[in-house]
Protein backbone atom coordinates (compact mmCIF):
# COMPACT_ATOMS: atom_id res chain seq x y z
CA UNK A 1 0.00 0.00 0.00
CA UNK A 2 1.23 3.33 -0.98
CA UNK A 3 2.66 5.15 2.15
CA UNK A 4 0.29 9.23 2.31
CA UNK A 5 2.57 12.13 4.04
CA UNK A 6 1.31 15.30 4.93
CA UNK A 7 3.59 17.88 3.22
CA UNK A 8 1.54 21.26 3.25
CA UNK A 9 0.03 23.10 5.92
CA UNK A 10 -1.99 26.36 6.00
CA UNK A 11 -4.42 27.93 8.76
CA UNK A 12 -7.42 30.61 8.83
CA UNK A 13 -8.70 30.68 12.44
CA UNK A 14 -9.96 33.18 15.11
CA UNK A 15 -5.29 32.93 15.89
CA UNK A 16 -4.72 33.92 12.39
CA UNK A 17 -4.69 34.26 8.90
CA UNK A 18 -1.53 31.98 8.21
CA UNK A 19 -0.19 28.53 9.69
CA UNK A 20 3.08 30.08 11.46
CA UNK A 21 0.31 32.83 13.34
CA UNK A 22 -1.99 29.95 14.47
CA UNK A 23 1.30 27.95 15.84
CA UNK A 24 2.83 31.48 17.59
CA UNK A 25 -0.48 32.02 19.18
CA UNK A 26 -1.97 28.46 20.52
CA UNK A 27 1.97 27.50 21.92
CA UNK A 28 1.21 31.22 23.58
CA UNK A 29 -1.93 29.54 24.84
CA UNK A 30 -3.97 32.89 23.35
CA UNK A 31 -7.19 31.69 23.10
CA UNK A 32 -9.39 33.40 20.27
CA UNK A 33 -12.98 32.82 21.68
CA UNK A 34 -14.12 36.70 22.84
CA UNK A 35 -17.68 38.54 22.47
CA UNK A 36 -19.02 38.08 19.09
CA UNK A 37 -19.12 41.63 17.29
CA UNK A 38 -20.34 40.90 13.84
CA UNK A 39 -23.66 39.60 14.81
CA UNK A 40 -26.59 42.11 13.91
CA UNK A 41 -28.91 40.37 16.77
CA UNK A 42 -30.04 41.11 20.09
CA UNK A 43 -29.93 38.19 22.97
CA UNK A 44 -30.31 37.75 26.15
CA UNK A 45 -26.75 37.47 27.18
CA UNK A 46 -23.67 38.18 25.29
CA UNK A 47 -22.59 35.74 22.54
CA UNK A 48 -18.91 34.15 22.38
CA UNK A 49 -17.31 32.64 19.62
CA UNK A 50 -14.08 31.88 18.05
CA UNK A 51 -14.70 35.37 14.94
CA UNK A 52 -12.46 36.25 12.64
CA UNK A 53 -12.24 39.89 13.55
CA UNK A 54 -10.27 41.12 10.15
CA UNK A 55 -13.17 39.52 7.97
CA UNK A 56 -15.98 40.65 10.18
CA UNK A 57 -17.27 43.47 7.68
CA UNK A 58 -17.67 40.63 4.79
CA UNK A 59 -21.05 40.61 3.47
CA UNK A 60 -20.43 37.85 1.26
CA UNK A 61 -17.99 35.43 -0.17
CA UNK A 62 -16.17 35.45 3.06
CA UNK A 63 -15.90 31.25 2.75
CA UNK A 64 -14.21 32.16 -0.85
CA UNK A 65 -11.98 34.44 1.10
CA UNK A 66 -11.02 32.40 3.39
CA UNK A 67 -10.38 29.68 0.49
CA UNK A 68 -8.18 31.87 -1.08
CA UNK A 69 -6.33 32.80 1.84
CA UNK A 70 -5.46 29.19 2.73
CA UNK A 71 -4.33 28.97 -0.98
CA UNK A 72 -1.95 31.42 -0.82
CA UNK A 73 -0.74 31.08 2.23
CA UNK A 74 0.40 27.92 1.34
CA UNK A 75 1.63 28.93 -2.50
CA UNK A 76 4.17 31.14 -0.01
CA UNK A 77 5.17 28.85 2.95
CA UNK A 78 4.86 25.93 1.17
CA UNK A 79 6.68 26.83 -2.42
CA UNK A 80 3.57 25.55 -4.06
CA UNK A 81 3.27 26.13 -8.16
CA UNK A 82 -0.14 26.78 -10.10
CA UNK A 83 1.20 23.89 -11.72
CA UNK A 84 1.67 21.99 -8.76
CA UNK A 85 -2.16 23.18 -7.83
CA UNK A 86 -3.40 21.84 -11.01
CA UNK A 87 -1.85 18.45 -11.04
CA UNK A 88 -3.81 17.80 -7.63
CA UNK A 89 -6.92 16.52 -6.21
CA UNK A 90 -9.25 19.23 -4.39
CA UNK A 91 -11.23 17.36 -1.35
CA UNK A 92 -12.96 19.97 0.79
CA UNK A 93 -15.39 19.67 3.40
CA UNK A 94 -17.53 22.02 4.39
CA UNK A 95 -21.55 22.07 6.79
CA UNK A 96 -23.18 24.72 5.73
CA UNK A 97 -21.54 26.20 2.27
CA UNK A 98 -23.61 28.96 0.97
CA UNK A 99 -24.75 30.32 4.18
CA UNK A 100 -23.38 33.78 4.12
CA UNK A 101 -24.84 36.27 6.39
CA UNK A 102 -28.24 36.91 5.80
CA UNK A 103 -28.40 35.12 2.47
CA UNK A 104 -27.77 31.54 1.06
CA UNK A 105 -26.20 31.21 -2.34
CA UNK A 106 -26.47 28.18 -3.92
CA UNK A 107 -23.75 25.98 -3.60
CA UNK A 108 -22.45 25.71 -7.72
CA UNK A 109 -21.75 29.94 -6.64
CA UNK A 110 -19.10 28.61 -4.59
CA UNK A 111 -17.48 25.75 -6.63
CA UNK A 112 -17.68 27.89 -10.47
CA UNK A 113 -15.28 30.50 -8.70
CA UNK A 114 -13.06 28.05 -7.11
CA UNK A 115 -13.09 26.57 -10.96
CA UNK A 116 -12.27 29.77 -12.73
CA UNK A 117 -9.31 30.72 -10.10
CA UNK A 118 -8.00 27.60 -9.26
CA UNK A 119 -8.54 25.21 -11.79
CA UNK A 120 -8.37 21.59 -10.50
CA UNK A 121 -9.03 20.21 -13.40
CA UNK A 122 -7.68 16.49 -11.74
CA UNK A 123 -11.24 16.06 -10.15
CA UNK A 124 -13.27 17.37 -6.58
CA UNK A 125 -14.96 15.91 -4.23
CA UNK A 126 -17.17 17.69 -2.02
CA UNK A 127 -18.36 15.85 1.37
CA UNK A 128 -20.50 17.38 3.82
CA UNK A 129 -20.61 15.28 7.04
CA UNK A 130 -21.04 18.00 9.30
CA UNK A 131 -18.10 18.22 12.36
CA UNK A 132 -16.75 15.32 10.77
CA UNK A 133 -16.17 16.58 7.56
CA UNK A 134 -12.81 17.63 7.25
CA UNK A 135 -11.76 13.95 8.88
CA UNK A 136 -13.54 12.94 5.92
CA UNK A 137 -11.94 15.15 3.64
CA UNK A 138 -8.48 13.68 4.49
CA UNK A 139 -9.93 10.26 4.55
CA UNK A 140 -10.89 10.73 0.75
CA UNK A 141 -7.71 12.44 -0.14
CA UNK A 142 -5.70 8.99 1.22
CA UNK A 143 -7.59 6.73 -0.72
CA UNK A 144 -7.44 8.28 -3.31
CA UNK A 145 -3.32 8.61 -3.35
CA UNK A 146 -3.36 4.99 -1.94
CA UNK A 147 -5.47 3.29 -4.71
CA UNK A 148 -3.48 5.04 -7.05
CA UNK A 149 -5.79 7.53 -8.42
CA UNK A 150 -3.87 10.77 -7.50
CA UNK A 151 -0.53 11.67 -6.24
CA UNK A 152 -1.50 14.69 -4.31
CA UNK A 153 -4.76 16.24 -2.79
CA UNK A 154 -5.58 19.76 -1.19
CA UNK A 155 -7.87 18.70 1.45
CA UNK A 156 -9.48 21.97 2.80
CA UNK A 157 -12.32 22.33 5.65
CA UNK A 158 -13.94 25.47 5.46
CA UNK A 159 -17.39 27.12 7.80
CA UNK A 160 -18.24 30.09 8.86
CA UNK A 161 -20.25 32.15 11.07
CA UNK A 162 -23.88 33.31 10.00
CA UNK A 163 -26.65 34.29 11.84
CA UNK A 164 -28.22 31.48 10.65
CA UNK A 165 -25.63 29.25 12.41
CA UNK A 166 -25.76 31.02 15.90
CA UNK A 167 -29.87 30.81 15.70
CA UNK A 168 -30.06 26.98 14.88
CA UNK A 169 -27.61 26.01 18.18
CA UNK A 170 -29.26 29.01 20.03
CA UNK A 171 -32.45 27.23 19.68
CA UNK A 172 -31.16 23.72 20.24
CA UNK A 173 -29.65 24.92 23.54
CA UNK A 174 -26.13 23.81 23.19
CA UNK A 175 -24.20 27.02 23.24
CA UNK A 176 -22.58 27.93 26.27
CA UNK A 177 -23.22 31.34 27.96
CA UNK A 178 -19.51 31.97 29.04
CA UNK A 179 -16.37 30.41 27.05
CA UNK A 180 -16.75 27.21 26.62
CA UNK A 181 -14.71 24.67 29.14
CA UNK A 182 -14.41 20.95 27.86
CA UNK A 183 -14.32 18.46 30.17
CA UNK A 184 -15.52 20.84 33.09
CA UNK A 185 -18.28 20.04 35.81
CA UNK A 186 -19.66 23.93 35.39
CA UNK A 187 -19.40 23.38 31.55
CA UNK A 188 -22.58 24.52 29.99
CA UNK A 189 -21.97 24.13 26.17
CA UNK A 190 -20.12 25.27 22.76
CA UNK A 191 -18.59 27.86 21.74
CA UNK A 192 -18.93 28.36 17.84
CA UNK A 193 -15.83 29.11 15.94
CA UNK A 194 -15.13 29.53 12.05
CA UNK A 195 -12.09 29.38 9.79
CA UNK A 196 -10.51 26.69 7.36
CA UNK A 197 -7.85 24.89 7.17
CA UNK A 198 -5.49 23.25 4.24
CA UNK A 199 -3.83 19.94 3.92
CA UNK A 200 -1.88 18.60 1.21
CA UNK A 201 -1.48 14.88 1.32
CA UNK A 202 1.13 13.72 -0.63
CA UNK A 203 2.14 10.07 -2.29
CA UNK A 204 5.57 9.42 0.11
CA UNK A 205 8.03 8.40 -3.05
CA UNK A 206 6.94 11.25 -4.82
CA UNK A 207 7.51 14.28 -1.53
CA UNK A 208 10.51 12.09 -1.23
CA UNK A 209 11.59 12.44 -4.39
CA UNK A 210 11.00 16.51 -4.20
CA UNK A 211 12.63 17.11 -1.05
CA UNK A 212 9.15 17.75 0.50
CA UNK A 213 9.45 18.79 3.88
CA UNK A 214 7.26 16.07 5.86
CA UNK A 215 4.96 17.02 8.71
CA UNK A 216 3.92 13.62 9.40
CA UNK A 217 2.03 10.92 8.14
CA UNK A 218 -1.36 9.44 7.64
CA UNK A 219 -2.59 6.78 8.82
CA UNK A 220 -6.06 5.52 8.84
CA UNK A 221 -9.43 6.44 10.07
CA UNK A 222 -12.33 4.38 11.71
CA UNK A 223 -16.07 5.97 11.57
CA UNK A 224 -19.18 4.63 12.28
CA UNK A 225 -22.79 5.62 12.94
CA UNK A 226 -24.68 6.18 16.36
CA UNK A 227 -28.22 6.23 15.08
CA UNK A 228 -29.36 7.69 18.17
CA UNK A 229 -31.09 11.03 17.20
CA UNK A 230 -29.93 13.74 14.82
CA UNK A 231 -28.20 15.92 16.96
CA UNK A 232 -27.44 13.21 20.47
CA UNK A 233 -25.49 10.77 20.79
CA UNK A 234 -25.44 7.61 21.54
CA UNK A 235 -24.84 7.41 25.20
CA UNK A 236 -23.63 4.00 25.80
CA UNK A 237 -20.80 5.45 23.40
CA UNK A 238 -20.65 1.54 21.33
CA UNK A 239 -20.61 3.75 17.68
CA UNK A 240 -17.53 5.99 19.28
CA UNK A 241 -15.47 2.98 20.51
CA UNK A 242 -16.46 1.43 17.70
CA UNK A 243 -14.89 4.31 15.72
CA UNK A 244 -11.92 3.70 17.97
CA UNK A 245 -11.28 0.00 16.75
CA UNK A 246 -12.13 0.84 12.82
CA UNK A 247 -8.93 3.37 13.34
CA UNK A 248 -7.12 1.05 15.33
CA UNK A 249 -7.96 -1.66 12.62
CA UNK A 250 -7.22 0.51 9.90
CA UNK A 251 -3.78 2.05 10.96
CA UNK A 252 -2.47 -1.67 11.96
CA UNK A 253 -2.33 -0.72 15.80
CA UNK A 254 -3.47 -1.84 19.15
CA UNK A 255 -5.11 0.12 21.95
CA UNK A 256 -1.78 0.97 23.64
CA UNK A 257 -0.11 2.86 20.71
CA UNK A 258 -1.85 5.91 20.81
CA UNK A 259 0.22 8.95 22.31
CA UNK A 260 -1.95 11.99 22.26
CA UNK A 261 -5.81 12.46 21.43
CA UNK A 262 -7.27 15.31 20.13
CA UNK A 263 -10.73 15.09 21.51
CA UNK A 264 -13.95 16.43 19.98
CA UNK A 265 -14.42 18.24 23.27
CA UNK A 266 -17.51 20.21 22.45
CA UNK A 267 -17.90 21.62 26.45
CA UNK A 268 -21.84 20.18 25.93
CA UNK A 269 -22.66 17.67 28.90
CA UNK A 270 -22.99 14.99 26.73
CA UNK A 271 -20.89 15.12 24.40
CA UNK A 272 -18.00 15.48 26.51
CA UNK A 273 -19.30 12.41 28.90
CA UNK A 274 -19.86 10.02 26.46
CA UNK A 275 -15.83 10.99 24.59
CA UNK A 276 -14.65 10.42 28.32
CA UNK A 277 -15.73 7.65 29.02
CA UNK A 278 -15.06 5.54 25.72
CA UNK A 279 -11.56 6.62 25.81
CA UNK A 280 -11.64 5.71 29.12
CA UNK A 281 -12.86 2.14 28.87
CA UNK A 282 -11.03 1.71 25.39
CA UNK A 283 -7.13 2.59 25.65
CA UNK A 284 -5.08 0.87 28.10
CA UNK A 285 -2.23 3.56 27.69
CA UNK A 286 -4.29 6.51 29.06
CA UNK A 287 -3.15 8.93 25.97
CA UNK A 288 -2.77 12.78 26.71
CA UNK A 289 -5.83 14.83 25.91
CA UNK A 290 -5.99 17.99 24.31
CA UNK A 291 -8.64 20.04 23.15
CA UNK A 292 -7.69 22.90 20.54
CA UNK A 293 -11.57 23.98 19.78
CA UNK A 294 -10.56 25.37 23.14
CA UNK A 295 -8.85 28.17 21.69
CA UNK A 296 -10.45 28.31 18.00
CA UNK A 297 -14.40 27.47 19.05
CA UNK A 298 -16.19 24.71 17.29
CA UNK A 299 -15.65 25.90 13.51
CA UNK A 300 -18.71 22.77 12.22
CA UNK A 301 -17.29 21.65 9.05
CA UNK A 302 -14.21 23.07 9.43
CA UNK A 303 -13.41 21.88 12.84
CA UNK A 304 -11.92 18.39 12.52
CA UNK A 305 -9.55 19.35 9.79
CA UNK A 306 -8.78 22.40 12.06
CA UNK A 307 -7.63 19.97 14.68
CA UNK A 308 -5.82 17.68 12.15
CA UNK A 309 -3.47 20.59 11.29
CA UNK A 310 -2.85 21.39 14.85
CA UNK A 311 -1.63 18.17 15.51
CA UNK A 312 0.31 17.87 12.68
CA UNK A 313 1.99 20.50 13.92
CA UNK A 314 1.78 18.61 17.25
CA UNK A 315 3.66 15.60 15.97
CA UNK A 316 5.89 17.90 13.72
CA UNK A 317 7.64 20.19 16.70
CA UNK A 318 6.75 17.09 19.71
CA UNK A 319 4.64 19.49 21.26
CA UNK A 320 1.22 18.97 23.32
CA UNK A 321 -0.99 22.07 23.97
CA UNK A 322 -2.68 22.26 26.99
CA UNK A 323 -6.46 21.94 27.43
CA UNK A 324 -7.34 26.10 27.62
CA UNK A 325 -10.47 26.81 30.27
CA UNK A 326 -10.45 23.68 31.67
CA UNK A 327 -11.94 24.08 34.57
CA UNK A 328 -11.85 21.58 37.69
CA UNK A 329 -12.85 18.46 35.30
CA UNK A 330 -15.12 15.49 35.76
CA UNK A 331 -13.82 12.74 34.77
CA UNK A 332 -10.30 11.00 34.68
CA UNK A 333 -8.56 11.51 31.81
CA UNK A 334 -4.76 12.12 31.38
CA UNK A 335 -5.61 16.24 30.59
CA UNK A 336 -2.98 18.43 28.83
CA UNK A 337 -2.88 20.67 31.66
CA UNK A 338 0.73 22.48 30.39
CA UNK A 339 1.88 22.82 27.18
CA UNK A 340 5.16 20.12 27.22
CA UNK A 341 7.65 18.40 25.11
CA UNK A 342 7.05 14.77 23.98
CA UNK A 343 7.76 12.73 21.23
CA UNK A 344 4.60 11.32 19.67
CA UNK A 345 4.64 8.36 17.37
CA UNK A 346 0.51 8.13 16.75
CA UNK A 347 -1.97 10.52 17.50
CA UNK A 348 -5.70 10.48 17.03
CA UNK A 349 -8.42 13.07 16.03
CA UNK A 350 -11.53 12.78 17.08
CA UNK A 351 -14.64 13.92 15.52
CA UNK A 352 -18.13 13.63 16.12
CA UNK A 353 -21.11 15.39 14.43
CA UNK A 354 -24.57 15.85 13.73
CA UNK A 355 -26.54 12.44 12.76
CA UNK A 356 -24.35 10.55 15.02
CA UNK A 357 -21.25 10.27 12.76
CA UNK A 358 -18.48 9.71 14.31
CA UNK A 359 -14.88 9.59 12.87
CA UNK A 360 -11.72 8.95 14.24
CA UNK A 361 -8.14 9.95 12.02
CA UNK A 362 -4.93 8.46 13.15
CA UNK A 363 -1.75 10.38 12.64
CA UNK A 364 2.20 8.79 12.72
CA UNK A 365 5.00 10.61 13.62
CA UNK A 366 8.19 10.25 10.94
CA UNK B 1 -8.23 10.74 -11.72
CA UNK B 2 -10.91 10.62 -9.62
CA UNK B 3 -13.59 13.57 -8.62
CA UNK B 4 -15.28 15.47 -11.05
CA UNK B 5 -14.67 18.42 -12.54
CA UNK B 6 -16.94 20.77 -9.99
CA UNK B 7 -19.43 20.67 -12.31
CA UNK B 8 -23.38 19.93 -11.39
CA UNK B 9 -23.93 16.24 -9.35
CA UNK B 10 -25.31 14.02 -12.25
CA UNK B 11 -25.25 10.24 -12.92
CA UNK B 12 -22.56 8.47 -11.08
CA UNK B 13 -23.44 5.50 -13.65
CA UNK B 14 -23.05 7.79 -16.79
CA UNK B 15 -19.75 6.80 -17.76
CA UNK B 16 -18.71 4.40 -15.61
CA UNK B 17 -17.42 1.23 -17.90
CA UNK B 18 -19.49 -1.70 -16.44
CA UNK B 19 -19.48 -4.84 -15.72
CA UNK B 20 -16.56 -3.62 -13.29
CA UNK B 21 -14.42 -5.21 -10.64
CA UNK B 22 -15.30 -2.81 -7.59
CA UNK B 23 -17.91 -4.94 -6.13
CA UNK B 24 -21.16 -3.62 -7.39
CA UNK B 25 -24.15 -6.30 -6.85
CA UNK B 26 -26.99 -4.69 -8.18
CA UNK B 27 -28.37 -1.26 -9.53
CA UNK B 28 -31.65 0.96 -10.10
CA UNK B 29 -32.42 4.10 -11.76
CA UNK B 30 -35.91 5.94 -11.16
CA UNK B 31 -37.38 8.85 -11.76
CA UNK B 32 -38.71 10.85 -8.59
CA UNK B 33 -41.68 13.16 -8.79
CA UNK B 34 -41.22 16.95 -9.38
CA UNK B 35 -42.23 19.01 -6.10
CA UNK B 36 -42.10 15.41 -3.50
CA UNK B 37 -41.44 16.71 -0.34
CA UNK B 38 -38.34 15.54 1.48
CA UNK B 39 -39.61 12.99 3.48
CA UNK B 40 -41.38 11.15 0.52
CA UNK B 41 -37.82 10.96 -1.29
CA UNK B 42 -36.56 9.29 2.04
CA UNK B 43 -39.30 7.05 2.05
CA UNK B 44 -39.06 5.96 -1.72
CA UNK B 45 -35.43 5.71 -1.26
CA UNK B 46 -36.08 3.36 1.38
CA UNK B 47 -38.41 1.13 -0.41
CA UNK B 48 -36.06 0.54 -3.53
CA UNK B 49 -33.32 -0.34 -1.39
CA UNK B 50 -35.32 -2.89 0.64
CA UNK B 51 -36.64 -4.34 -2.69
CA UNK B 52 -32.92 -4.58 -4.18
CA UNK B 53 -32.33 -6.36 -0.85
CA UNK B 54 -35.11 -9.01 -1.60
CA UNK B 55 -34.31 -9.23 -4.93
CA UNK B 56 -30.85 -10.03 -4.08
CA UNK B 57 -31.80 -12.20 -1.21
CA UNK B 58 -30.19 -9.94 1.09
CA UNK B 59 -31.34 -9.57 4.87
CA UNK B 60 -31.28 -5.79 6.75
CA UNK B 61 -28.26 -5.71 8.77
CA UNK B 62 -28.67 -6.63 12.71
CA UNK B 63 -28.63 -4.04 15.85
CA UNK B 64 -25.21 -4.79 16.28
CA UNK B 65 -23.68 -5.39 12.73
CA UNK B 66 -21.37 -2.64 11.68
CA UNK B 67 -20.36 -4.39 8.36
CA UNK B 68 -22.84 -2.00 5.79
CA UNK B 69 -22.15 1.78 4.93
CA UNK B 70 -23.82 4.12 3.52
CA UNK B 71 -22.58 6.86 0.28
CA UNK B 72 -24.94 9.36 -0.31
CA UNK B 73 -24.08 11.70 -2.91
CA UNK B 74 -26.72 15.11 -3.78
CA UNK B 75 -26.46 18.74 -4.41
CA UNK B 76 -30.29 18.80 -5.44
CA UNK B 77 -31.42 17.90 -1.66
CA UNK B 78 -28.32 19.94 -0.08
CA UNK B 79 -29.83 22.95 -1.78
CA UNK B 80 -33.26 22.24 -0.96
CA UNK B 81 -32.31 21.22 2.52
CA UNK B 82 -30.66 24.17 3.26
CA UNK B 83 -33.20 26.65 1.14
CA UNK B 84 -36.06 25.41 3.03
CA UNK B 85 -34.26 25.68 6.51
CA UNK B 86 -33.43 29.37 5.89
CA UNK B 87 -36.28 30.65 4.84
CA UNK B 88 -38.39 29.18 8.22
CA UNK B 89 -35.25 31.00 9.69
CA UNK B 90 -35.88 33.89 7.76
CA UNK B 91 -39.83 34.17 8.91
CA UNK B 92 -39.24 33.19 12.82
CA UNK B 93 -36.50 35.56 13.20
CA UNK B 94 -33.27 34.24 15.17
CA UNK B 95 -34.74 34.08 18.28
CA UNK B 96 -37.60 31.37 17.75
CA UNK B 97 -35.46 29.35 14.65
CA UNK B 98 -37.51 26.05 14.65
CA UNK B 99 -34.59 23.13 15.88
CA UNK B 100 -35.78 20.44 13.97
CA UNK B 101 -35.70 22.53 11.04
CA UNK B 102 -31.95 23.68 11.80
CA UNK B 103 -31.06 19.81 12.29
CA UNK B 104 -32.65 18.84 9.30
CA UNK B 105 -30.65 21.47 6.92
CA UNK B 106 -27.60 19.25 7.02
CA UNK B 107 -26.76 16.83 4.43
CA UNK B 108 -26.17 14.28 6.18
CA UNK B 109 -29.14 14.31 8.81
CA UNK B 110 -30.78 13.16 5.68
CA UNK B 111 -28.43 9.99 5.08
CA UNK B 112 -28.73 9.33 8.76
CA UNK B 113 -31.97 9.10 8.88
CA UNK B 114 -31.82 6.40 5.57
CA UNK B 115 -29.03 4.60 8.04
CA UNK B 116 -31.72 4.42 10.96
CA UNK B 117 -34.23 3.19 8.93
CA UNK B 118 -31.56 0.25 6.96
CA UNK B 119 -29.83 -0.43 10.32
CA UNK B 120 -26.70 1.12 8.62
CA UNK B 121 -24.53 1.86 11.47
CA UNK B 122 -20.66 0.89 9.98
CA UNK B 123 -19.71 3.84 7.69
CA UNK B 124 -21.37 7.03 6.30
CA UNK B 125 -20.24 9.78 4.05
CA UNK B 126 -22.61 12.68 2.49
CA UNK B 127 -21.21 14.24 -0.57
CA UNK B 128 -22.61 17.45 -2.24
CA UNK B 129 -20.47 16.24 -5.57
CA UNK B 130 -18.09 12.78 -5.88
CA UNK B 131 -18.09 10.04 -9.01
CA UNK B 132 -18.69 6.54 -8.62
CA UNK B 133 -14.33 5.90 -8.70
CA UNK B 134 -14.12 7.87 -5.98
CA UNK B 135 -16.47 5.73 -4.10
CA UNK B 136 -16.14 2.67 -4.98
CA UNK B 137 -11.74 3.51 -3.76
CA UNK B 138 -13.50 4.58 -0.02
CA UNK B 139 -15.42 1.87 -0.02
CA UNK B 140 -12.67 -0.68 -0.58
CA UNK B 141 -10.46 0.90 2.27
CA UNK B 142 -13.37 1.13 4.11
CA UNK B 143 -13.82 -1.45 7.09
CA UNK B 144 -17.53 -2.28 5.76
CA UNK B 145 -18.31 -5.24 3.57
CA UNK B 146 -21.22 -4.52 2.25
CA UNK B 147 -22.53 -0.52 0.93
CA UNK B 148 -25.30 0.67 -0.62
CA UNK B 149 -24.60 4.17 -2.77
CA UNK B 150 -27.42 6.81 -3.40
CA UNK B 151 -27.32 9.22 -5.66
CA UNK B 152 -30.32 12.01 -6.20
CA UNK B 153 -29.55 14.17 -9.37
CA UNK B 154 -30.82 16.27 -12.02
CA UNK B 155 -31.23 15.78 -15.33
CA UNK B 156 -32.63 18.60 -17.74
CA UNK B 157 -36.49 18.53 -15.96
CA UNK B 158 -35.86 15.40 -14.44
CA UNK B 159 -34.99 14.35 -10.39
CA UNK B 160 -33.38 11.38 -10.98
CA UNK B 161 -32.05 8.84 -8.15
CA UNK B 162 -29.73 5.81 -8.56
CA UNK B 163 -29.28 3.24 -5.98
CA UNK B 164 -26.25 1.01 -6.00
CA UNK B 165 -25.23 -2.11 -3.86
CA UNK B 166 -22.10 -2.92 -3.63
CA UNK B 167 -20.34 -5.98 -1.73
CA UNK B 168 -16.20 -6.54 -1.30
CA UNK B 169 -16.93 -10.39 -2.16
CA UNK B 170 -17.39 -9.06 -5.47
CA UNK B 171 -14.68 -7.13 -6.23
CA UNK B 172 -12.07 -8.76 -8.41
CA UNK B 173 -14.87 -10.93 -10.23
Amino acid sequence: MKRVVITGISLVTPLGLNKDQNWKAILSNKSGITRTEGLRVKTEFPLYAGEIKSLINSKKDKWLQIFGILMEDIKRTEKVSDDFINESCLSIGSAFIGMEAYKFFNYQTFINKIRKRWKFDKGINFNSNTCAAGNFALFNGANMIRAGSAKKVFCIGIDILSEYLFSGFFSLRSMSKSISKPFSYGREGLSLGEGGALIILEDYEQAEKRGADIFCEYAGLGASIDNNSLTGMDRSGRGIIESFKQALNCADLTNDRIDLISAHGTGTKINDEVEARAIIDFFKNSPKITVFKSYTGHAMGASSIISAAFLCLSIKHGKVIKINNLVNPEFKLNYANNNEDKKINYAMNNSFGFGGINSCLVLKGV
Amino acid sequence: MSGIKGSMNLSLLKNYELPDKAGITDKITIKIAKHKSLNLIKKMIIENVLALYKKNSISVPADDDFDTGIWFVSEYIYNRQLTGAFNNFKKNGFLYFDPAKFAHSILNSFTSKLAESLKIRGFSNSYIISDLNNILIEFSSSQVSNGIVVNIYKDKNDILMEVILLNKSFIGR
